[in-house]
């Protein structure tokens, strides 16, 4: 077995790397608790949930369908009824960071968390100096 | 001309029975993350009969592989017949650029093209908010990668003891 690795599938190996980083950056920018939940379906925004007030969500699907969403302690999820096959989207579990999302392939929903300016700049009345 | 169809015919069976298999495996926390044990077939169709099978091969399997699942022409197949052919594209370019690339090479560079082809597709069937897996779909690519990569280069190997027509690389 001659099984060495050359120079260029290192280059390969670092360059995931690199732009799994890269992604993770850019997809996470503002990690913090986010304050808002919008969900997509099939490309759609349906709702855009305050996740400060736990609720109870129904999101009519293309099959006559529902999904459930609940939102509790500023998290949300979406809750297990058969909607689809393998039930990733109700394995993925709560969510409660901006950048983190649920996605549900079969029925084509999204549920996202952004953190909205508005929301986060009430816990300062100016800033300066930067 | 025969021998070569025979071949071909093979390999698409070999690549149906893992996409098969594949599909069978529990789901991993990644959505849409997979092994790509499917590929393994591309890749050995690459170094024992050429880019073209190998094209071939991912196309062909991706189509009748999505007949066998039950997700033919749902998200699912358009994002797999997407990464199949982009990845199968990049590992005939990255095989032909020469020596630099051992077979984990070409198939990590396959890997990550066919992750973000994937991704690509995601982002227009579903929406933007499918971009929150990229770094995890992306560092996927890695061991994923790897393992088809290793795997192809043990059994082309022997494969081109028993079927000459490949380099052996």
């Amino acid at each position: 077995m001659k099984l060495r690795l050359r120079r260029a599938d290192v280059v390969v190996a670092l360059a995931i790397v690199g732009l799994a980083v890269v992604a993770y950056v850019i997809t996470s920018a503002g990690g913090e608790g986010g304050v808002q939940a919008i969900v997509e379906v099939r490309g759609e925004v349906v709702a855009t949930v305050d996740l400060r007030q736990d609720d109870l969500i129904s999101v009519p699907l293309a099959g006559g369908d529902v999904a459930m969403l609940e939102v509790a302690g500023g998290r949300i999820r979406i809750l297990d009824r058969d909607i689809c096959p393998l039930d990733i989207c109700t394995h993925t579990g709560w969510i409660e960071r901006s950048g983190q999302a649920i996605v549900c392939l079969p029925n084509r929903i999204i549920v996202r968390i952004v953190s909205t300016v508005g929301a986060n700049t009430d816990k300062y009345d100016a800033i300066s100096g930067q | 001309m025969t021998n070569r169809l025979t071949r071909l015919a093979l390999l698409v069976a070999v690549a149906l029975a893992l996409h098969a298999v594949e599909a069978a495996l529990p789901a991993l926390p990644v959505p849409g993350a997979r092994l790509g044990l499917a590929n393994l077939a591309t890749l050995i169709a690459l170094v024992v009969l050429g880019s073209r099978a190998a094209i071939t091969v991912a196309v062909v399997r991706s189509i009748l592989g999505s007949a066998i699942v039950g997700t033919f022409l749902a998200p699912a197949f358009f994002m797999s017949l997407s990464g199949a052919l982009v990845s199968a594209i990049v590992m005939a370019i990255s095989y032909r650029l020469g020596p630099r690339f051992s077979l984990v090479g070409v198939s990590l560079a396959g890997a990550l093209a066919h992750n973000m082809a994937q991704l690509a597709v995601a982002v227009v069937l579903i929406g933007y908010g499918v971009m929150a897996y990229a770094p995890y779909l992306i560092v996927f690519a890695l061991p994923a990668g790897a393992v088809t990569g290793v795997l192809g280069a043990i059994v082309s190997e022997r494969l081109t003891i028993s079927l000459p027509g490949g380099d052996g690389r």
